[in-house]
């Protein structure tokens, strides 16, 4: 068992990690400056981290060593670096949500998923960079500068959640947090070429992570296998009495993940997502084609399947999400805590909210507030914010009957692959498009992942395949996730913009 | 104008309780009024990023509650709501409440005595949370700070249908209200402190025509203003009609210095709140169980206490209603009762005697002392024995009325400090033999006034009473000298 040692620290995965820290192979101290030594050298390039907790990193590794050397049993994340996503609190740490209204906050207090982690002796060593609030596909939308996809340094990691995606990638943290309200885990692990699950809405408590869109977010691992999600989401999942959204749900599965047997599984493509043309990349669905016919050669069945209301869901979920983030940002305000604009003693308080928001959010951000308030305001309530809750309640049951029929729902994650930096910067309509095999997860409440299959046939970026599931049956993607990848082994590869771990 | 019989008023009440909970609404943090600023408060209550609302179930416990009692159809499902706007001591920028479905539907308050009783409709009941303190000038600068203890205090809301008609109907709506929140338990019913808030949509109209505008009134902090405020907005709205002019509809302030009510600014009266559904909470369920079981525990509300004690003791109205207001204040008095132990009762004038006692003369001193009713009642077992003393006349009421002052007025326990002002005050002269010789000498003074009650003027025997008095220094046994006075008339 020597070999499953070697290499070098930043290119084990977390169970191999928290295996050597508990085994005495090595100690979390020299996991987590391995790690940190990397992102100093690395990082200048990708830019996947907003603050790095360098000394505080370290003294909690050195925790976790000394309670090893009095003999007590380490948990099942024993020194494994994790990065943390902006928009989650870790206590003591900023927390901006790539956001400049939010310049100067420190979270007092860590997200439960936060403190679940490190009840598991995870290490956080980070906060990472994203769309301002979550809201993007690219990690454009940064009051602190974009990230870089580590496969090309010049294009985009995709988004909300890109500097988790693109630490993952580029070995910097061996998992990551992400928050995903129509895709932000699964896109950008797509684009970076790694795992990324969205779990069933309520499966992980959502507390301290900035709301978005309430009814749609969820924390999830971000991870270079199914396997390693897996138990990430093992030590996430559970009932919190601070999330009144949040459920126990049906029991995961204990122990590692078991790759599905294929022969049986029943994989459902719908119509309307193999109908897409708007800005489908031939060769993304090529390649997602090459992989759906080597799943039914291995026995697995593939069916088509027909969920109508598929096609309303962009337009759906823009209502839904944009009401719900025009009132989750409204405590914003400049008065209490964060970035207020300088303040003339004649100005009225209504002009410091206005002049402090204007100067605080972003573009995007801005749009989506003003989206979002026409959606509910008076007169217009029921033509928008109702119609779309009650196109959102049918395309679930849509959803459910169609998951009725098989194990999942399968295709692209994302339309196209990492673009190039600034290139849809000016299209919000076509950045909007690019959601549209993610979000109906989120409408729905359903459990998602995406996972890397074969790369594209002429860039050679990445390509991800989404897989989703029915209510709580994460443990069930992620074991079909996993015969895919074994399916599809291949070299081990790592970005070919930087510098290999 | 008031008194036009072609105008009529239409008066809806909306009413906002303080639970006496323990904890907020959404978050753990105590409910309680003087902690220093921001002090009760957590990343919840402070609307810090990542921060969730968690419903405490004490608040939906007092919310059914009060809906038994309101006669209110407690809902099975009800949904949370954001109310949306800017204001620097909301801080999430809306606040939790109830939209379109509320905890409860339905239900009546009784107001009014006698010929002037009435049914008024409760429409809905509903649960939110409250909003902290702005405090201005509290800063160098004489900048306005933020206090956001208060800021999640749940709240009941609770809104009566336009049924009444008078600025006393109004006033009475509230105290009858505020006497079943107070003895339900779940308000402790401080107007003055803003434990109980009232708002009144006033507007006018002539009978038979369709309802006119009407105006919101806030700042109403005591039944006076209440009824104060109601009064002068019927006149006001009156006024303009009278004139040929129209109500605009607003939300006015009632100012009790300059006794008006005036506008609030414009921009207030032009939210749109964008309610929708508050999608950090799942619907609230109650269980028909839950609701069964609080029905059960409903304790006996004032109007079924005030009638027992009307036809069981015979007490008027008005001083049962004086005695239900508080029931710290009815539970002493029944309490004293029973020990007091008059055999029968229902037969006896005691239980009236000490009801009026307790409400006129003890509860004069009681105001002007400012002492909270728990110390009266730790004092009624005395205070019970100087009641029979006074009615036996064997206490004057000037001495009743110095011993409760000086009583009321030490920092010791009232019980004791009445002891000892009595004792100061001077054992009352109840000796027959002292009587009669200050009876002789007062006799022997007044010869006209002996001549005139022996030719038949015998009401002035109350003089010669007054004058044995005055010359004891007020401390006789006014009815033995009133015998021993017609006894040596009559001889
Ligand atoms: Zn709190």
């Amino acid at each position: 068992m020597a070999d499953e040692f070697s290499g070098a620290i930043t290119t084990w995965d977390a169970s191999t990690i928290a295996r050597a820290v508990g085994e005495g192979v090595c100690t979390a101290e020299a996991v987590t400056a391995a790690h940190l030594q990397r992102i100093a050298a690395i990082d200048p390039q990708v830019q996947a981290f907003i603050h790095v907790d360098t000394s505080r990193a370290l003294a909690a590794a050195q925790a976790i060593d000394a309670r090893r050397a009095r003999g007590e049993k380490l948990g099942p994340l024993a020194g494994v670096p994790v990065a943390v996503k902006d928009q989650i609190a870790v206590a003591g740490l900023p927390q901006t949500a790539a956001s400049k209204i939010l310049q100067g906050y420190i979270a007092p207090y860590d997200a439960t998923a936060v403190a679940l982690l490190r009840a598991a002796d995870a290490v956080v060593i980070g906060k990472t960079n994203q769309d301002e609030f979550g809201m993007g596909s690219s990690t454009e939308n940064s009051a602190w500068g974009p990230t870089h996809n580590p496969w090309d340094l010049q294009r985009i990691p995709g988004g909300s959640s890109g500097g988790s995606a693109a630490a993952v990638a580029a070995a910097l943290a061996p998992i990551a947090l992400g928050t995903d309200t129509g895709g932000s885990i699964r896109q950008p692990a797509a684009l970076c070429g790694v795992s990324g699950l969205k779990p069933t809405y309520g499966r992980v408590s959502r507390y301290g992570a900035i709301a978005f869109a309430s009814s749609l977010d969820q924390i999830g691992p971000m991870a270079r296998s199914p396997a390693e999600l897996a138990l990430v989401l093992q030590v996430l999942a559970g009932l919190d009495p601070r999330d009144a959204t949040s459920e126990q749900g049906p029991a995961l599965a204990s122990g590692p993940l078991i790759a599905a047997d294929l022969q049986g599984v029943r994989l459902g493509v719908p119509v309307q997502w193999r109908g897409v043309r708007e800005g489908q990349d031939p060769g993304v669905a090529a390649q997602v084609q090459a992989t759906l016919v080597q799943l039914a050669t291995a026995g697995a069945k593939i069916v088509e399947v027909d969920v109508p209301l598929l096609d309303a869901s962009v337009a759906c979920y823009y209502v839904v999400a944009t009401a719900e983030a025009s009132a989750n940002l409204a405590r914003y305000d400049g008065i209490r805590f964060g970035r207020r604009a300088a303040w003339t003693a004649q100005a009225t308080v209504d002009e410091l909210y206005a002049s402090s928001r204007a100067q605080g959010f972003g573009a995007e951000v801005q749009r989506r507030i003003l989206l979002g308030t026409y959606a509910l305001s008076s007169g217009y309530y029921d033509a928008f914010y109702k119609k779309a809750s009650q196109v959102r309640r049918l395309l679930t049951a849509q959803l459910h009957a169609a998951l009725a029929q098989c194990d999942a729902l399968v295709g692209p994650t994302s339309p196209q692959c990492a673009w190039p930096l600034g290139a849809r910067t000016q299209e919000p309509m076509a950045m909007y498009l690019m959601d549209i095999f993610t979000i109906s997860a989120n409408l729905a409440g359903l459990p998602a992942l995406s996972l890397p299959v074969l790369p594209h046939p002429t860039s050679g970026l990445p390509i991800g395949l989404q897989l989703l599931g029915a209510p709580w049956a994460e443990w069930r993607i992620l074991s079909i996730a996993k015969a895919i990848s074994d399916l599809q082994p291949g070299p081990q590869r790592w970005p070919t913009a930087v510098e290999a771990p | 104008m008031t008194g036009s019989p072609t105008w009529q008023a239409v008066i809806g009440l909306e009413v906002h309780a303080q639970l006496r909970t323990q904890t907020k609404i959404f978050c753990g943090c105590a409910v309680r009024f003087g902690s220093p600023a921001n002090t009760d408060v957590c990343p919840v209550c402070l609307g810090l990023p990542g921060a969730l609302p968690v419903l405490n179930a004490a608040a939906v416990q007092m919310a059914v509650r009060t809906g038994l009692a309101l006669g209110c159809t407690i809902q099975a499902v009800s949904v949370f709501s954001r109310k949306n706007y800017f204001y620097p001591d909301l801080p999430k920028g809306y606040q939790i409440s109830q939209g379109d479905q509320p905890i409860c539907l339905g239900g009546q308050l009784q107001i009014g005595r006698g010929d002037h009783a009435k049914s008024a409709r409760i429409e809905r009941i509903h649960l939110e949370e409250d909003a902290g303190k702005s405090l201005h000038g509290v800063g160098p600068g004489g900048q306005t700070g933020v206090d956001l203890n208060r800021a999640g205090t749940p709240l009941l809301e609770i809104v009566g249908k336009p049924d009444l008609s008078t600025p006393q109907e109004a006033a009475e709506y509230v105290e009858e209200l505020r006497a079943i929140l107070v003895h339900l338990g779940v308000c402790d019913g401080n107007l003055e402190q803003g434990s109980l808030r009232c708002d009144a949509n006033v507007s006018v109209h002539r009978p038979g025509e369709p309802l006119g505008i009407r105006c919101e009134i806030k700042n109403m902090n005591s039944y006076r203003n209440i009824r104060d405020a109601v009064a002068y907005e019927i006149e006001r709205q009156t006024e303009v009609l009278v004139h040929g002019g129209v109500i605009v509809q607003q939300t006015r302030l009632w100012n009790p210095d300059q006794g008006r009510t005036e506008p609030m600014r414009s921009k207030e009266n032009a939210n749109d709140y964008r309610y929708f559904p508050e999608p950090d909470l799942m619907p609230l369920r109650v269980q028909a169980a839950e609701i069964a079981l609080a029905r059960q525990a409903l304790p006996e509300l004032p109007s079924e206490i005030r009638q027992r004690l009307q036809g069981d003791y015979g007490l008027s109205e008005g001083v049962a209603r004086w005695l239900v207001e508080e029931p710290q204040r009815v539970r002493g008095y029944e309490r004293q009762l029973a020990l007091g132990g008059a055999a029968d009762l229902g037969a006896s004038e005691l239980p009236s005697m000490f009801a009026n006692f307790l409400m006129s003369q003890v509860n004069a001193a009681w105001v002007r002392s400012q002492r909270p009713w728990a110390d009266v009642d730790a004092a009624l077992d005395t205070l019970w024995t100087l009641g029979q003393q006074w009615r036996e006349g064997q206490l004057s009421n000037k001495m009743l009325a110095q011993v409760l002052t000086q009583a009321f007025t030490s920092l010791n326990s009232l019980g004791d400090s009445l002891k000892t002002a009595q004792a100061a005050a001077g054992a009352v002269v109840s000796d027959v033999q002292a009587l009669r010789e200050a009876v002789a000498t007062v006799i022997g003074n007044f010869p006209k006034e002996v001549e005139r009650y022996r030719g038949g003027q015998v009401q002035i025997a109350g003089f010669f009473v007054g004058q044995v008095m005055r010359v004891l220094g007020g401390k006789g046994d006014a009815k033995r000298i009133g015998m021993l006075v017609h006894e040596a008339l009559t001889q």
